[in-house]
């Protein structure tokens, strides 16, 4: 009886974030401090980044792993919150789970190539390459190219909810490869270097080399959460200005006026 | 710090910065860019429409007259 009940309330909790005027109002009253809280843990983390101690054993190469490592984080994050966004999407038919997703997938794109080519400019002097197929390499290379698939899907169909669908499905799908890059350096044998961080146990980094990568690591995620508020803000002013523009060509009679495949929210 | 910020690696940590802040500026430029047009041609069309509505009432307002 409890569950019966408890899935219709969670639906309505879901759903009360589902009208864009709320939206907006919250995403405008939360961005000003996201930006400030993301000057702050980035300046702080900059700063930790060049004051740190250098690697014994890698030198001044070691503060790539400020930008990187942050990057490799937000790759997988941002791929995880579109799963969670599409699943949302699929099961609840939540118009801004949708609109989540396809704001996400650029900004998750770029970080998987900053990871990469990041990785690529310490590979050459650590490991003697700027490449190897390795399983965590080729892993993150998969991941890039999945972003690059939900991109393209999402606009290859002229009924936008149908190519929303299929590229729901896709991140789905592509999940599978997000647990595959955390464990490929257990599973494989990898010239990637295993879990300093996130393992069982005290991380193998010193504290004070750990406390600027945490700082920064703090400051990419709370970018990436206000730049997914704005493009989010985008995706909805831009589905309202399309409704607009369909609603005044069918008041003159033009036809396909009506042709926006955009759900019609209630605006507030 | 000292001189390990342009020593052997400058070549390697330095652009790894650039690119960082190259991809983050790009985000953010290409983002606020396009809520800046949207807006604008929001109210545009908006007021476009605004427009039309009052000159169609006083319109009907004549007619009735």
């Amino acid at each position: 009886m409890s569950t019966q009940a408890a899935a219709p309330r969670k639906t309505r909790s879901l759903h009360r974030f589902a009208n864009p005027g709320r939206f907006l109002r919250l995403a405008d009253a939360t961005l000003p401090w996201l930006w400030m809280a993301c000057a702050l843990a980035l300046a702080v983390g900059l700063v930790g980044a060049f004051t740190a101690p250098v690697d014994y054993q890698q030198g001044a190469s070691v503060r790539i792993m400020y930008v990187h490592v942050p990057a490799a984080w937000l790759a997988m994050f941002t791929y995880t919150t579109i799963a969670v966004a599409s699943a949302v999407a699929l099961v609840w038919r939540h118009p801004l789970a949708d609109l989540a997703a396809r704001a996400a997938s650029p900004v998750g794109a770029s970080f998987t190539l900053l990871c990469l080519v990041t990785g690529s400019l310490w590979g050459k002097p650590m490991w003697g390459t700027w490449w190897v197929w390795d399983a965590r390499l080729t892993s993150v290379l998969v991941l890039f190219f999945l972003y690059l698939g939900h991109m393209a899907i999402a606009n290859a169909f002229d009924d936008a909810g149908r190519g929303r669908r299929a590229a729901a499905i896709l991140a789905l799908v592509g999940f599978v490869n997000v647990p595959i890059i955390k464990f490929s350096v257990d599973w494989w044998n990898t010239l990637h270097q295993t879990a300093s961080v996130s393992r069982i146990g005290a991380p193998a980094i010193h504290s004070s080399m750990l406390w600027p990568l945490l700082t920064m690591a703090l400051g990419f995620t709370l970018f990436f959460a206000a730049i997914l508020l704005v493009r989010m803000k985008n995706e909805l002013l831009g589905q309202r200005l399309r409704n607009l523009r369909a609603a005044s060509l069918q008041r003159r009679g033009e036809p396909g006026a009506a042709a926006t495949g955009q759900p019609a929210h209630a605006e507030s | 710090m000292g001189n390990e910020l342009f020593g052997e690696y400058a070549a390697y940590v330095w652009p790894s910065y650039g690119l960082t802040l190259l991809v983050m500026v790009g985000l953010l430029a290409v983002s606020l860019t396009r809520l800046k047009r949207l807006k604008r041609d929001l109210r545009a069309l908006e007021q476009a429409q605004g427009g039309r509505r009052r000159r169609r009432s006083a319109a009907d307002a004549d007619e009735e007259a």
